[in-house]
């Protein structure tokens, strides 16, 4: 602290000053900073929000607009509703076709979405169970979502790779598991807030919305299938 | 007295210090001195029981074990083995904010508490605390999803349907998890090997000792009196500190080719036994070293090698894919989309991608190598690949002493006018290659040349003289540019050393493979456990700053190629300097 006052003040004054009038002034421009934070902090906000949530850019996820956005938490999740833009990117299905993301997952379809790679050990067999019985439910209550693993490890990920994984786990039909160019895959991570560098330190998440709408559903925690049914049919009604 | 958690002061159970985790430095760690080993032989069966059932999730049965994770979400077989999460060693680990305990049986079967250290610890550290578990408290937690103390475990943590048989074969597999007796370890030493060929190429291997060498010297130059604080430390900091050895290198040398290798190994190990080999070099297959790590259960870490065998097995460890993921990049591009080189002569009109060939149209493939060299092992590589595909292949081998004269080439242009060249062959090789071209024109050109920057080496890219705009080279490493920037990590640490940089890729390669081993060594801590110390570089590759020659490094569970990028590169506008990316080809 005493080096930042320091800096300061003969940035300020450009001259060394004596040393009680140097706490002193420190004191004031302590003072003056303490009321330039409190109103960025107060008015800063307005900026942003007063875009409105529907014109936030895909990175400004739920956390910059606190609980307005309908945070709320779960012993086991928590949930948040945000306006994601989806890249514009060309992806691999493990049945190999192509898909266009922006186009499969848009405003007007009804999709689940997770981010997942074939050799994770301890998250992703999980979120692959959870999505192959949300994926049995659905299909037996004859409701039409369209589910999408997205593979967050495109060197290792290979078309081969991710076939044999969707096989284990059950996948096909109505749920395709996507690869891409680590490029293409950085982005639609970045473009759901999810890029953690580090695949390791990914997060456990599932994203739902019905058709009809750009906003997102945003579970992040292990909610059971039941749960995420509950999240699925209620996000259009919120 | 120890307390087997005196190593395991960050262990704790899932959820409860999940933020705690931050990639390499949060590994769930375990002190583990146990003394159960297993001598009676009807045990052994029980024992396979249980390690089918722990790392396959294969009951005796065949069945695939299944149970129920998140209250209502079915799971079954291997997906959910105890083995993903736990991992081979039983340590643990973490990910995406979840740590993972270990389950060792010195860890399950012994009391958790943490008297001796409160007063430095939180006190939330008391909720984990548990008495022993024993076969009815294990069978209750995985059934039902209850430790021993009677907390509920993390809903992650699946719940079971295993029988108490089952869970009895399970306890005999957690006790062969033990690490005493480790190969190369002492009280005070640490012994790893590297293997020196002697057919791999004299300055490459002095490059990669010296790097070596100069590294076990700072890492024992003892700066902070790391031997002093490991005898006598502060008590409540021992179970980072006692953990401490000094660093010895053994320098393996092996003659004659590599699959004479073997037998040398066996001799050296057992005279000199070793926790580890660090890189290595030498020319030809590398199965043989593979085969000795994975039978004698011995991590092989980075060795440079262009022939690694594939990454279905655990201890070997490598920078980066061999010749035979290239040969397959290279066929794959052939075997889909192929430029059309017609009038791509400089000057004239550009090339441009077309479709896929006409059959008549299809051009001879030729490849020369080096007979025994590691461009034989490429040219039959992408002859395997190209199986069945519409493209004819002929083969060349030289055998002379010498490089080829130029009248060789002369006489391979003349027998196979407006061919593919396929060249596998080192610089050396190719120093009367340009003098041969012929004209632009000439019925006898070849259409398009192919080199391999990993055996031709840096040369790959003016080689070709006249022919450079008709060159594809095929790479595996950063573009130029790239490179540079990642070698000035290496050129700092080399540089106040005195130690020249001769070989980039040899040097950066060394200094990758030490600076890991010397990261996994020290978080593995008291654990010296050889499956923990792979579990640690896998787990932490991501999070290496230095990436040696290649465009990016990332390794994750059971994954043992750290580089998997193929490049095949051609010249921007006939600029020799310029190369970029026909397309990104992945290795496999």
């Amino acid at each position: 602290m005493k080096k930042t006052d320091d800096y300061w003040d003969s940035a300020i004054l450009g001259a060394p000053v004596p040393r009680a009038d140097r706490m002193i002034l420190s004191g004031r421009l302590n003072v003056c900073l303490f009321f330039v934070w409190l109103g960025l902090s107060l008015f800063a906000p307005y900026g942003i929000l007063a875009a409105g949530p529907d014109e936030l850019p895909g990175l400004l996820s739920e956390k910059h607009l606190g609980s307005g956005s309908g945070v709320s938490e779960h012993p086991n999740y928590t949930r948040a509703t945000v306006a994601y833009i989806v890249p514009d990117v060309e992806l691999e299905a493990h049945d190999g076709t192509a898909v266009e993301l922006a186009s499969a997952i848009g405003a007007d379809r009804a999709v689940m979405v997770n981010f997942v790679f074939t050799s994770c050990t301890t998250i992703c067999p999980v979120l692959s169970s959870s999505f192959a019985e949300v994926n049995r439910r659905l299909q037996s209550s004859g409701e039409e979502v369209n589910l999408y693993s997205i593979s967050i490890d495109p060197d290792y990920d290979t078309r081969d790779k991710i076939s044999e994984y969707a096989r284990r786990v059950g996948a096909g039909g109505s749920w395709l598991f996507l690869r891409g160019s680590a490029a293409d895959t950085f982005r639609a991570e970045k473009a759901f807030d999810t890029y953690r560098g580090n695949k390791m330190n990914h997060l456990p998440l599932t994203f739902m919305k019905p058709a009809g709408t750009d906003k997102w559903v945003r579970l992040e925690g292990f909610p059971s299938a039941q749960q995420i049914l509950t999240e699925y049919r209620s996000a259009g009604v919120r | 007295m120890r307390f087997p958690w005196h190593g395991g002061v960050h262990q704790a159970y899932l959820g409860t210090v999940a933020a705690m985790v931050v990639a390499f430095s949060g590994l769930a760690t375990a002190d583990v001195e146990g003394h159960t080993g297993i001598d009676q032989p009807e045990k052994i069966d029980q024992v396979s029981i249980g390690r089918d059932i722990y790392r396959e999730g294969k009951l005796p049965s065949g069945e695939a074990i299944v149970g129920s994770s998140l209250g209502d979400i079915p799971v079954s077989g291997s997906l959910v083995a105890c083995e993903n999460c736990h991992r081979r060693s039983g340590l643990g680990s973490s990910e995406g904010g979840k740590v993972v305990p270990p389950v060792t049986a010195q860890a399950l079967l012994s009391d958790r508490t943490h008297d001796q250290r409160s007063a430095f610890r939180s006190r939330s550290l008391r909720s984990t605390e548990r008495p022993a578990y024993d076969a009815e408290y294990l069978a209750r937690a995985l059934r039902l999803g209850v430790d021993s103390a009677g907390r509920t475990l993390d809903p992650l943590m699946p719940r079971y349907e295993l029988t108490d048989s089952h869970v009895e074969a399970l306890i005999a597999y957690l006790r062969t998890l033990v690490f005493e007796n480790i190969p190369g370890l002492t009280e005070t030493e640490i012994h790893f090997a590297t293997i020196v060929a002697r057919n791999s190429d004299e300055t490459d291997r002095q490059s990669m000792l010296e790097v070596l060498k100069r590294f076990f010297k700072d890492k024992n130059a003892n700066t902070r009196n790391e031997s002093g604080r490991a005898s006598r430390g502060a008590y409540y900091r021992d179970f980072m500190e006692d953990s401490y050895r000094a660093w010895v290198l053994h320098v393996w040398e092996l003659d004659g080719a590599s699959d004479t290798w073997r037998k040398q190994l066996e001799k050296l190990y057992a005279d000199e036994p070793v926790f580890a080999l660090v890189g290595g070099i030498g020319e030809g297959s590398w199965r043989p070293v593979h085969e000795f790590c994975e039978n004698n259960g011995v991590p092989c870490i980075f060795p440079i090698t262009d022939q690694p065998v594939g990454d279905e097995d655990f201890y070997s460890i490598y920078l980066s894919v061999g010749l035979r993921q290239e040969a397959r990049a290279l066929a794959e591009e052939l075997k889909s989309v192929w430029e059309s080189v017609s009038g791509s002569e400089c000057g004239g009109p550009g090339t441009e991608r077309s479709p896929r060939l006409e059959k008549a149209d299809v051009p001879l493939i030729v490849q020369v190598y080096r007979r025994g060299s590691e461009g034989e092992a490429m040219a039959k590589a992408v002859s395997d690949g190209l199986e069945g595909s519409e493209w004819p292949t002929e083969v060349h081998a030289v055998e002379s002493a010498g490089p080829p004269p130029t009248q060789f080439w002369r006489s391979l242009y003349a027998e196979r006018p407006g061919s593919i060249l396929f060249v596998w062959l080192s610089a050396r090789d190719l120093v009367s290659f340009k003098q041969a071209i012929p004209v632009p024109g000439a019925p006898d050109r070849p259409q398009m040349v192919v080199v391999s920057e990993t055996i031709t080496g840096p040369d790959a890219f003016r080689v070709t003289g006249a022919l450079i705009p008709q060159t594809r080279v095929v790479s595996k490493f950063e573009l130029l540019d790239g490179r540079n920037r990642s070698l000035e990590r290496l050129r700092a640490w080399l540089r106040p050393r005195g130690i020249e940089l001769k070989r980039e890729r040899i040097q950066a390669d060394s200094y990758l493979a030490v600076t890991l081993t010397s990261s996994a060594v020290r978080h593995m801590r008291r654990n010296f456990s050889r499956e923990y110390m792979i579990e640690i570089i896998e787990h932490g590759l991501d999070n290496s700053v230095f990436r040696s020659v290649y465009p990016r490094l990332s390794l994750g569970p059971n994954q043992r190629f750290a580089s998997k990028e193929i490049y095949i590169l051609r010249t921007i506008d006939c600029d020799p300097e310029k190369w970029i990316s026909v397309d990104d080809v992945s290795a496999h």
